[in-house]
């Protein structure tokens, strides 16, 4: 498919219409046109989640297809190389100091530790800025936010807070307002605007790093380019919903085949389809019977370890 | 056009001395031959040409200008380097793989000109590939993606090209057509500058020599220098026979296979 992306804004589109419309209260659509009340719902509850599904799918998917270029490993995703985990953390550490409740505070701690994780990750890789101490060290530092989290959970003062740092760990776009959409839309439209110029650069790196550097391209100013803008794109995206793992990994997977391997050619694709999936498990999750819904975070994983498995298995059958 | 000049060049590697004070010119139009035995310092030295690595004692020139002062994009504009067994990480369509060595003559978020195209059509048509340019050049065969990878370093036109063993994974009629392209290129004025293994086509096609040994040089100069007695023994710690055909040194074999390929023993 040369050009994918005319299909996948339809879907996109598809998913926007469906996340609007789909909850515990079916908005039908002949309620964008008239003066039911249902438009209150659109407005106040379902316009902002959906934006913010949109923009958070959107900078997981990008995110992914720019370091699976990068590290040149389709394996990659912002989880592995610890930012997310930090940018949690940072969240984590909000709510366990018990000022969590100002989403401000909480979003900016999750960004300022995703931000933060990514300059450690720069200092201790240094100026060899190879792939191979990358993925590593990013490996590490991940690990290290796990333990942390945990210890803070363990630690968490009463069983309210703990309560409150599970639920928001789970990820989840319920509830979310405008305000929380005001505040991580310019990081996120800021990230992925940094992540985009990266286009030619990772398709350089496609025959390694020292022709990426013979056609002119420094290695180290990518680096940095693509720590801050994962940094602030996923540190915002994380603050207002969690994490929610597998878009990053996944989308750009299901795309190669389909767009080709050529790295550039699969960003803009992979944030529309970080986009569709996003807006589509979202309203998904908002069917489960009962009072509550399945978490996004968690249900992405559901889709997505299934998803991982299969790969596995394909790449494995396809190898022997 | 100058000629590409290291000077005085040492390089440290982990601790080591892996170059150690070089002085070698490179002219342009011609066709300049690396040998040493392995771990001499060839490609690090490339390297160093080509402005990936930074010497730790003296400086590689290009028109009397050092190379680290260039601008990067300056640099790759001027100097195409093919490396030693090339890495393809992803599956890239063959034109897509060649259009890559445009990057550094349009601008990088730029579209295509006629410029690009028509370069790349002639890198591929130089290099015989354009018969699978729509392929994956995951599915070509060792010999067709060397010569791909060599079509997207003549696609951008550079003044010098920097090849690191390109006959490697070649079979001999490939390479003999691959070297008469390097020599072709030479005779339109750029600069070629190559390491290679294989003795005997070095010295059949090489303007000039430098060998290397332990970092040093060991011998620059006109390809007959090759013919100096014990020249290559001390090279390589190994005795070599030199063999003429139609009354002209042509082969230089290891000793004892010599005796078996003909007559004429120098």
């Amino acid at each position: 498919m040369r050009r994918p992306a005319p299909p996948l804004l339809g879907l996109v589109l598809l998913g926007f219409a469906l996340s609007v419309m789909t909850g515990k209260l079916w908005v039908p659509p002949q309620a964008f046109f008239s003066d039911d009340p249902l438009w209150r719902v659109i407005v106040d509850l379902r316009l902002p989640r959906t934006f913010l599904g949109l923009g958070v799918g959107a900078t997981l998917g990008l995110s992914g297809a720019v370091l699976q270029g990068y590290l040149r490993n389709p394996l990659a995703d912002p989880a592995v190389i610890g930012v997310s985990s930090w940018a949690a953390f940072g969240a984590v550490a909000a709510l366990f100091l018990g000022i969590g409740g100002n989403v401000w505070l909480l979003a900016g701690c999750a960004m300022l530790a995703a931000c933060l994780s990514v300059l450690l990750l720069s200092f201790l890789v240094g100026r060899s800025a190879s792939a191979v101490g990358f993925i590593l060290t990013g490996a590490v530092l991940s690990t290290l936010a796990g333990s942390l989290t945990t210890l803070l959970i363990s630690l968490a003062p009463n069983p309210y807070a703990m309560g409150e740092i599970i639920t928001w760990m789970m990820g989840a776009l319920t509830d979310r307002s405008y305000e929380e959409l005001a505040f991580s839309a310019p990081f996120m439209l800021a990230g992925a605007a940094l992540l985009l110029t990266t286009a030619p650069a990772l398709d350089a790196l496609s025959l390694g790093e020292d022709v990426a550097r013979s056609l002119g391209f420094s290695l180290t100013r990518l680096q940095i380019v693509i720590a801050v803008g994962l940094g602030l794109g996923v540190g915002a995206a994380v603050a207002v919903t969690g994490v929610v793992g597998f878009v990053g990994l996944m989308v750009p997977h299901v795309l190669r085949p389909l767009v080709g391997q050529k790295p550039s050619a699969l960003l803009i694709p992979s944030a529309l389809g970080g986009a569709f999936l996003v807006l589509t498990a979202d309203s998904l999750v908002r069917l489960t019977p009962g009072a509550g819904e399945v978490k996004l975070g968690v249900a992405m994983s559901l889709i997505g370890a299934p998803f991982f498995f299969w790969l596995l298995w394909r790449t494995r059958r396809h190898l022997a | 056009m100058n000629a590409l000049v290291a000077s005085d060049v040492t390089k440290m590697l982990g601790g080591r001395e892996v170059l150690r004070s070089i002085d070698a010119r490179f002219a342009p139009g011609h066709v300049s031959v690396i040998l040493g035995p392995n771990g001499a310092g060839k490609s690090t030295l490339m390297g160093l040409l080509t402005g990936l690595h930074t010497p730790d004692r003296g400086a590689i020139t290009l028109d009397s200008q050092d190379i680290l002062a260039l601008s990067p994009r300056e640099r790759a504009r001027r100097i195409g380097y093919l490396p030693q067994s090339a890495a393809l990480h992803w599956d890239l369509d063959v034109r897509d793989l060649v259009a890559l060595g445009r990057i550094a003559r349009r601008g990088r978020f730029a579209r295509e000109t006629d410029a690009d195209c028509e370069a790349i059509a002639r890198a591929l048509a130089e290099t015989d590939t354009q018969g699978f340019a729509q392929r994956r050049a995951g599915s070509l065969s060792g010999g067709e993606r060397a010569r791909v990878l060599l079509a997207r370093v003549l696609a951008g036109e550079p003044d010098w090209i920097l090849a690191d063993e390109p006959l490697e994974s070649l079979d001999p009629a490939h390479q003999i057509e691959v070297l008469a392209l390097f020599r072709a290129i030479a005779a339109r004025g750029t600069g070629v500058v190559l390491v290679l293994h294989d003795l005997t086509l070095a010295h059949s096609m090489a303007d000039e020599i430098l060998m290397l040994k332990d970092g040093r040089v060991v011998a620059h100069g006109p390809r007959d220098i090759m013919e100096s007695p014990g020249l290559l023994q001390s090279v390589y710690g190994l005795a070599f026979d030199v063999i003429e055909r139609a009354g002209a040194p042509s082969v230089i074999v290891p000793s004892g296979l010599g005796a078996a390929a003909g007559s004429g023993i120098k």
